[in-house]
């Protein structure tokens, strides 16, 4: 029998990680310089367009959200005052418009994933995933992947933020109490709530 | 409630998964030229005119400003010293008249040389506007038995 590996558990970011120079970009951008808010889109795009895309399961969506979502920043860029992390910030409004315009999407869901990186087969937890004694082992990862996004679909918008910010993205319960703007203790529970409703989804898919 | 890591193992190794999609090859290298168009179009639009856009530019920007301001004089000195140098050759060949006399007009010798021996104008003497421009004897007629014939005049019997 294949043992299979010890769960890797990611390892969360630092409650205050985005990099010190972020506030320096943040001053030249509010003095109108474009540059520096280039270089600020660059830092975060993609875990903005990750956590658009997790809440979305459709790409197109995923793009155009990310899109706003930056342009909502840089015309709200005067009432920043560095209170939090500019990293933090940019989430909320990212959370913010994705849940507003979720809203508007209801009952009208349209998945349009993305593709698997070449990585994804050796992945250690999903090599371990697989080799495990699962009922249905040997689906494929595509298959899987649209399994668990519709599963993901089924769960409220905030329980599939929670999901996404912690498991899929790897923020603290703290980074999210941020973004969400709630305390910790809320975060865990609908963490909990959320992973027991997803266990009950894709029960045929899980041990 | 306990969400301690060794709860739901299996479905924390399932959402992995997710952690590998990835959108289309090159698409966070456009993407941020995408949004700064969108961000200065939208920029560009809240003024009316591009005046305004530009003073408020200017007005964030003291830097920017004194990079345009130091570029505008360099552009109108080198402007001025273009045109002295012009003027200076000008004078120079003799172009410009002396004092505004037309009397003590003197051309520079590159102009005296080239009209020294200027080109015989016979065509503005020997010939009218109307003048045939070649002249060569006229061709051989090809009608020259109706010549002969003037009016056409019947032949006499």
């Amino acid at each position: 029998m294949i043992e299979s590996p010890p769960l890797k558990v990611r390892e969360e970011r630092p409650a205050q990680s985005a990099p010190a120079d972020d506030l320096i970009l943040v001053r030249r951008a509010q003095g109108g310089e474009y540059s520096a808010f280039d270089g600020l889109v660059q830092r975060y795009q993609e875990r903005i367009y990750a956590t658009v895309y997790h809440m979305t399961s459709n790409h197109e969506d995923a793009n155009d959200l990310t899109q706003e979502t930056f342009i909502k920043a840089y015309k709200a860029l005067g009432s920043f005052k560095g209170d939090s992390s500019f990293f933090t910030w940019v989430y909320r409004i990212a959370v913010n418009k994705t849940i507003n315009f979720l809203k508007t999407r209801k009952n009208k869901i349209h998945l349009s994933l993305n593709d698997l990186d070449f990585n994804a087969e050796h992945d250690p937890d999903l090599v371990a995933f697989v080799s495990d004694k699962t009922p249905r082992r040997d689906i494929g990862l595509s298959e899987l992947q649209e399994k668990l996004n519709e599963a993901m679909q089924r769960l409220s918008d905030v329980h599939r933020l929670v999901v996404t910010l912690h498991d899929v993205q790897g923020l603290s319960h703290e980074e999210i109490s941020k973004i969400m703007d709630c305390n910790t203790g809320t975060v865990r529970s609908r963490l909990f709530y959320a992973r027991q409703q997803l266990q009950g989804y894709l029960s045929d898919y899980l041990k | 409630m306990n969400s301690s890591p060794d709860d739901f193992k299996d479905l924390r190794r399932l959402l992995a998964l997710k952690r590998h999609e990835q959108p289309p090859p090159g698409y966070f290298s456009y993407l941020p030229d995408k949004v700064m168009m969108r961000v200065e179009q939208d920029d560009l639009s809240e003024y009316s005119t591009w005046w305004e856009w530009l003073v408020r530019k200017l007005d964030a920007q003291p830097v920017l400003a004194g990079a345009y301001a130091f570029a505008i004089s360099g552009l109108m000195l080198l402007g001025f010293k273009l045109s002295q140098d012009l003027q200076h050759e000008a004078n120079a060949e003799g172009i410009l008249l002396t004092n505004g006399d037309p009397a003590a007009f003197q051309p520079s010798p590159a102009v005296q040389k080239h009209f020294a021996n200027p080109a015989p104008l016979f065509y503005l003497t020997d010939f009218t506007s109307t003048d045939p421009v070649l002249q060569e004897p006229p061709p051989a007629a090809t009608f020259k038995t109706f010549q002969s014939r003037p009016n056409f005049a019947p032949v006499p019997q």
